[in-house]
């Protein structure tokens, strides 16, 4: 269906967590493609499984974590069936990630040279020795590639020295050191003010624009959305509920949880905004046998409650899972 | 789903380190063990006074399992007896160690940065700073040796560590949201400290309090390894090791057994401490 | 000053001593006011003291300098030094909804505190006032025995409102009391405020650095740079006609979702640098070496507050009379 270009792909990943009295079945059926050089979003509340998405992918799934089916493809190979030197390498060399709060990925220890030539040096490691010197170049390099001012003496400072935009900088550049293929971004300007948010935004849309960078961007924000990404996936309770161009998915959303998240978005313009989306989360010990949204859903049939829905094509590149849609 | 799973749920979360599992096993036989010493110890008049030399110095055998000592003792029941004051004195000693040494700490720590936080943690630093091994022998040699003295000296060098725990965690959380709350609101300062702060300090206490029953009773016997606890024909962990030190290694097994005992007890509260701290930690989704 | 100004702040200043002869200017001199019945809105980002002034007005620290008049009584002082009634009359709703509940007591015993001391509700009579204020804030009264943790983000944030609430108050200063949440539930919360408002002629002071959400539930606006006011005016004029050089630059880089707002937001200014520490406030005007209209005199001269029409200031020598600084 999509390009050739595929660089990541996810198919129908199911994974659930071992807790007191069963499981959670915290994501059932999660689907997405990115391509080369493509930026998509993965858009959704607290609680419905983003960051377990993108941690799946990375393989950094806590101990309690089962997956219970699906396939992870980075360049074809499926990396739950790989070997672990094969996901070792896509760690290096394939795809990297960045976190939500930038103090807390930064070891307090190290100074930011230190940090930046470790991964670096994992990530040359198999193609021959590289000399220490050609290792500190290249972490300069990226330093001002990712636009911090004079890199030699930001080497050399510890990450409590910095300011949170320049934090979240270094990590940035600790991702990009090596060459990669996909950088999975966990909501990375949340913490930040809002002018800088804007600055690390422009800096990782740059970024993937220069290097051809596959970015998939998890955030709650869906002016960020807007503004960063090219293709954008909803997600709902672990399911992708939705999937299109972004431009299309906020002119015409399909799907009503991602129309009743719409409403719910305060506007610049002043007309209100609407009073919440009635209900809550599934209980993940025992979630809705049929669509997760279907109890909250004011337009749900019978239908939705008893089996789950696929993503259908709706036309144009855009996808949705709902029974309304498929007449 | 909440309270009637109470239990269940810790039971969860606790048994999901099989280390601590095995912890908590040690302590219940260790405790069973002293609660019910006189019922099953194969020889329960020989941990008292008692004299037999045609059986003394006898290695271990089917009617003494452990072997005997040098007065024809059965070691097994001796071990067993002694569990008792080893306890007991864990018990004591941070019944009345740790509520002084955490309301202190409590206070201080709310305090921060008052006079009355110095006077306290400055008191405390100067009980820290001594050794406290030198500190519960200078205690003990000074009163007449036996079991309530060496709890007494214990219970004097033990109080600060809880008092500084609690300084800190409680000078962490008096920043809390809900704490300034209560502050604005006008709560009273007991109110404050009994009801906004204690209760949250309570985790890291109780592991470290679990952590220590070891710890005491491993300094317990320390003392009366040299004489200044619990005195013989009394058995008890430490004067058992040192009666038995002289004849090594021909009767290895007069000190190797009490002190292999030492060794299970302190493991197992270490163990239990784990899991406890476990319980309470609440983990990221 | 107005007569029904329920809340009016003048010449506030607070400053921290943080180390040898290092003075934090959290604020500066802050003039505000709210009247009954409106939400004066205060926006700012992370240095710009509108935390320190909410904590300030409510009592937590003693102000360097200034009065808060409460109903035209001076009560400016730490909390301690003030009066049960003072106390109960100005509350506050926190950031976090994590730790603004204590987690090792109930909801009852949470709410029981203010109702107790200020209420001198009984023992006896406290169950059934514990569930009129969680019926009154949209909450089941079986969350009494519930503890916080069990319950989402949005229904502590509201228990943290019912215990404002619980005293009777005037005045509810609310610090970014949606800012951690998702935004369908941000919406039911904020709903909720807007009901309890209007229903019991609440006043309130809300600070946000979310200009979408002050844009639908403020009255008035004031911005914040550096422990200073920079521009204050009825939100719509704030929006529509913003003056401020930073103001711009805030609006043109927030994230929003339709093309209508996009097209409501000045021409794009690239956000340079970051905000400087209160400790190191430049000479002149604290914006100055970010701002892109800055002249020759705004890093020497501190602008004063120049009212531009009835209800609009601005602290900028762009609108100062020629000459100098204005009055």
């Amino acid at each position: 269906m999509m390009a050739t270009d595929t660089v990541l792909e996810v198919n129908d990943l199911q994974v659930s967590f071992r807790v007191y009295g069963g499981k959670t079945r915290v994501l059932d059926g999660v689907n997405l493609r990115v391509a080369k050089g493509q930026r998509v979003g993965l858009v959704g509340e607290a609680g419905c499984g983003k960051t377990t998405t993108l941690k799946a992918i990375m393989g950094i799934l806590p101990s309690q974590a089962v997956i219970e089916g699906g396939q992870i493809l980075f360049r074809g190979q499926d990396l739950l069936k790989a070997s672990p030197a094969a996901v070792q390498s896509f760690r290096q060399r394939g795809a990297a990630m960045i976190f939500q709060d930038p103090t807390a990925a930064l070891n307090p220890v190290f100074t930011v040279g230190d940090l930046l030539q470790v991964g670096l040096r994992y990530a040359t490691e198999s193609r021959g020795k590289t000399d220490k010197a050609h290792l500190i170049k290249r972490c300069a390099e990226t330093l001002t590639e990712v636009s911090l001012p004079d890199p030699d003496r930001i080497m050399k400072t510890y990450p409590f020295q910095l300011s949170g935009g320049m934090r979240q900088r270094v990590c940035i550049a600790a991702a990009m050191t090596a060459t990669r293929e996909v950088l999975l971004a966990d909501e990375p300007g949340t913490s930040l003010d809002v002018t800088i948010q804007d600055q690390i935004l422009r800096l990782i849309t740059g970024l993937s624009e220069t290097k051809d960078l596959a970015v998939v961007l998890v955030t709650h924000s869906l002016g960020v959305v807007r503004e960063v990404t090219e293709y954008v996936y909803v997600m709902y309770a672990g399911v992708i509920v939705e999937g299109g161009p972004t431009a299309e998915v906020f002119a015409r959303p399909l799907h009503p949880y991602t129309a009743a998240l719409m409403e719910c978005i305060p506007r610049l313009t002043g007309q209100g905004f609407a009073e919440g989306i009635p209900g809550r989360l599934p209980d993940y010990r025992n979630p809705p046998r049929g669509c997760r949204f279907s109890p909250r859903c004011p337009q749900s049939l019978k239908t939705c409650g008893e089996a789950k829905p696929s993503l259908l094509d709706a036309g144009g590149r855009h996808m949705v899972a709902c029974y309304l849609r498929a007449r | 789903m909440e309270k009637r799973h109470l239990f269940g749920q810790a039971w969860y979360k606790f048994s999901r380190s099989k280390a601590s599992v095995v912890g908590a096993v040690l302590v219940l036989i260790v405790v069973g063990l002293a609660l019910l010493a006189p019922f099953v110890s194969p020889h329960p008049e020989q941990a008292g006074p008692y004299v037999d030399f045609d059986r003394a110095n006898q290695s271990p055998s089917s009617g003494y399992l452990l072997g005997t000592d040098n007065m024809g003792r059965d070691i097994l029941s001796r071990l067993i007896f002694a569990l008792r004051p080893g306890l007991l004195m864990g018990i004591l000693v941070l019944a009345i160690s740790v509520p002084i040494g955490f309301g202190l700490g409590l206070i201080a720590g709310y305090n921060r940065g008052s006079l009355l936080d110095s006077l306290i943690m400055r008191v405390t630093d100067i009980f820290l700073s001594v050794p406290p091994l030198i500190l519960a022998l200078a205690i003990a040699s000074v009163l007449e040796p036996n079991l309530t003295h060496a709890m007494m000296a214990i219970t004097v060098m033990w109080w600060p560590w809880y008092c500084r725990l609690a300084y800190n965690v409680a000078s962490s959380i008096k920043n809390e949201y809900y704490v300034r709350y209560a502050e604005l609101t006008g709560a009273s300062t007991f109110h404050i400290l009994a009801r906004e702060i204690l209760p949250n300090c309570l985790s890291p206490v109780l592991t470290k309090m679990t952590l220590d029953m070891g710890w005491v009773i491993m300094t317990g016997a320390s003392l009366s390894f040299v004489g200044l606890g619990e005195q013989p024909p009394a058995p008890d962990l430490g004067n058992m090791v040192s009666a038995g030190v002289k004849y090594l290694p021909d009767y290895w097994w007069m000190t190797v057994f009490p002190a292999i005992a030492i060794v299970v007890i302190v493991l197992g509260f270490n163990l239990l401490g784990d899991g406890i701290r476990d319980l309470f930690t609440v983990e990221e989704a | 000053m107005k007569m029904d100004d329920v809340l009016k702040v003048t010449g506030l200043k607070k400053y921290f001593t943080v180390g040898k002869n290092v003075i934090l200017r959290a604020v500066d001199g802050v003039d505000l006011s709210v009247c009954r019945g409106e939400t004066l809105g205060l926006v700012g980002e992370s240095g710009s003291g509108k935390s320190t002034v909410a904590y300030t007005i409510v009592g937590m620290y003693q102000p360097t300098a200034g009065t808060i008049a409460l109903n035209g009584k001076n009560v400016a002082g730490a909390a301690v030094r003030r009066t049960l009634a003072q106390k109960g009359a100005i509350q506050i709703v926190f950031q976090d909804p994590g730790s603004s509940l204590n987690p090792r007591r109930t909801i009852a015993q949470s709410l029981g505190l203010p109702l107790r001391l200020h209420r001198r509700v009984s023992a006896r009579d406290l169950p059934e006032k514990v569930a009129e204020l969680l019926t009154l804030v949209g909450l089941p009264p079986e969350y009494s025995d519930r503890n916080p943790h069990s319950i989402g983000g949005g229904e502590r944030q509201l228990v943290a409102v019912a215990r404002a609430l619980a005293t009777d108050p005037i005045v509810m200063i609310l610090d970014e009391p949606t800012s951690a949440l998702d935004v369908s539930i941000q919406a039911k919360v904020i709903a909720r405020l807007a009901d309890l408002q209007s229903r019991l002629g609440l006043s309130y002071l809300f600070i946000t650095h979310d200009l979408s959400l002050m844009r639908n539930v403020a009255s008035r606006v004031a911005i914040m740079y550096l422990g200073k006011v920079s521009e204050l005016a009825p939100t719509a004029a704030f929006f529509r006609d913003p003056l401020h050089p930073y103001t711009r630059m805030l609006l043109s880089a927030i994230p929003v979702v339709t093309a209508a707002e996009e097209e409501l937001k000045p021409r794009k200014i690239l956000s340079k640098g970051e905000i400087p520490s209160p400790v190191n406030v430049p000479p002149g005007c604290g914006f100055s070496p970010r701002c892109p209209e800055a002249t020759p005199v705004c890093s020497k001269v501190d602008p004063a507050m120049v009212q531009t029409s009835d209800t609009h200031w601005v602290r900028c020598h762009v609108y100062g009379a020629t000459g100098g600084p204005a009055g």
